[in-house]
């Protein structure tokens, strides 16, 4: 039971600092992408490339980079904030151009400068579509981040690992079912939030 | 009698979109101190085009507009923004701001202290017949005419010498529209306002107006008083008044 407590942490610690990176990066891409038409699809296209590569190939290639490789979690964070790195920048992307064009148009025409229509008028209005791709974004890191144990990154696929190999189903199922339960709890929970946020921002 | 100032003018302008099709062409036109100059003409006569060339929302193919005798391509297009009232058709409100904010957004962007736009706004619910209470609220949840009036209030608040109206009373139910002019044609009398006011309705120009341009695509067709305006011989004046006669324009 402690050990589940342990590696159920480290699998949060490594899915919550990949979804960070991934926002931290995917937000102001998703903006970019939003403003520039041009450079929307090279955007899309690298980051939709990145999601097709198999996980525990991703793992694997990471392992002899300099700086992001090696054993332990820093390669496995790396592979979940690609991963999670599209539906947040999708999102964002969809989210911005969905902004109802009269609005924007009556906020330039007010006078606001294209930041000042950003922060107070587009961002918050997309804020619920930028948390439904937070949301999978973090559901897809928690299902993923079990693999990053095959690369000594620790977490919840330590047991699911350890389980396959011993042909032990009831130690398979020590690091599914915590797994599955974070998964549906952050869904959850970040679904009820981005209801929130829809209802904030008025529509 | 003193020569008129010219506050808006329209300087030979052209607009062709990127795609390049003329949307105004060679529109030579000046928009007085504190007149009312209504824009009439069709769908797609270039009235709302002429109007975003005002604000710099567009700027001149050809030719310039001139705002105060600078013209809109040596202003800061934000500056100028912000020293122009704009309604806009659609009212635009913010969906995720209180009416009181939205109200107050001009203000805010210049840079007001918190309480004189506090005061300034409850000052403009008063002026536009609103409740005080309803700075409160979101405009979904205002009747239609309330949202048009937070529209006008809203252009109105920085107290702006010009103001640009694009179908300001559109899509309201006939009488509330008619409550609304009248009431609008109160205050801008009072405020001394200069209005450049893009119509589809007839009826609007000829009670608000002082002049009316009628466009017709893109070109300037007609300048003149209403009184002018029914008593021009051409065969689209005529058309125009029949649009009056007709109950199913009337609005």
């Amino acid at each position: 039971m402690d050990e589940i407590l342990s590696r159920g942490l480290e699998h949060l610690g490594l899915v919550l600092v990949a979804t960070l990176i991934a926002v931290a990066l995917g937000l102001p891409l998703g903006v970019v992408c939003a403003a520039r038409d041009r450079l929307r699809r090279p955007i899309i296209g690298v980051a939709n490339v990145m999601q097709t590569v198999p996980s525990l190939a991703l793992l694997g290639l990471l392992l002899p980079l300099p700086l992001i490789g090696g054993i332990g979690p820093r390669p496995a964070i790396v592979a979940l904030v690609l991963y999670a790195l599209l539906p947040v920048l999708r999102a964002t992307d969809a989210g911005l151009r969905g902004v109802d064009p009269a609005v924007v148009e009556a906020g330039r025409g007010l006078g606001m400068t294209d930041r000042q229509l950003l922060l107070r008028v587009q961002l918050p209005l997309c804020a619920g579509v930028i948390l439904s791709g937070v949301r999978v974004a973090t559901v897809i890191c928690i299902g993923v981040a079990t693999i990053a144990a095959a690369i000594g990154a620790g977490g919840l696929g330590t047991f699911i690992f350890r389980g396959v190999a011993m042909v032990d189903h009831g130690l398979i199922l020590r690091g599914a079912a915590p797994a599955a339960a974070m998964a549906l709890l952050f869904d959850g929970a970040l679904g009820l939030l981005e209801r929130r946020l829809q209802r904030a921002a008025g529509l | 009698m003193a020569e008129p100032v010219a506050f808006v003018q329209f300087r030979d302008v052209s607009y062709r979109t990127p795609s390049g099709a003329t949307l105004v062409r060679d529109l030579h036109l000046d928009v007085r101190e504190g007149e009312t100059l209504a824009l009439i003409g069709r769908s797609g006569s270039g009235k709302t085009t002429s109007l975003k060339l005002v604000n710099a929302l567009l700027l001149p193919s050809a030719g310039e507009v001139l705002v105060g005798d600078v013209p809109t391509t040596r202003w800061d297009p934000v500056a100028l923004r912000r020293r122009t009232g704009y309604v806009i058709q659609e009212v635009g409100l913010f969906p995720h701001l209180s009416v009181a904010a939205n109200i107050g957004v001009v203000p805010s962007l210049l840079g007001w202290p918190q309480a004189a736009i506090g005061a300034r706004v409850e000052e403009l619910l008063g002026m536009v017949g609103l409740p005080r209470g309803i700075g409160a609220r979101h405009p979904r949840q205002l009747s239609g005419g309330q949202r048009q009036r937070v529209g006008v209030a809203r252009a109105l608040c920085a107290d702006p010498p010009l103001l640009l109206m694009d179908e300001p009373f559109g899509a309201l139910d006939p009488i509330t529209r008619v409550d609304l002019q009248r009431e609008f044609g109160a205050l801008r009398r009072r405020l001394n306002k200069t209005v450049l006011l893009v119509t589809h309705d007839v009826r609007e120009a000829l009670a608000l107006a002082d002049r009316i341009a009628l466009l017709r695509d893109g070109s300037l067709a007609f300048l003149g008083t209403p009184e002018d305006l029914m008593a021009w011989g051409d065969p689209e004046a005529a058309a125009v008044r029949a649009s009056l006669e007709n109950p199913w324009t009337r609005s």
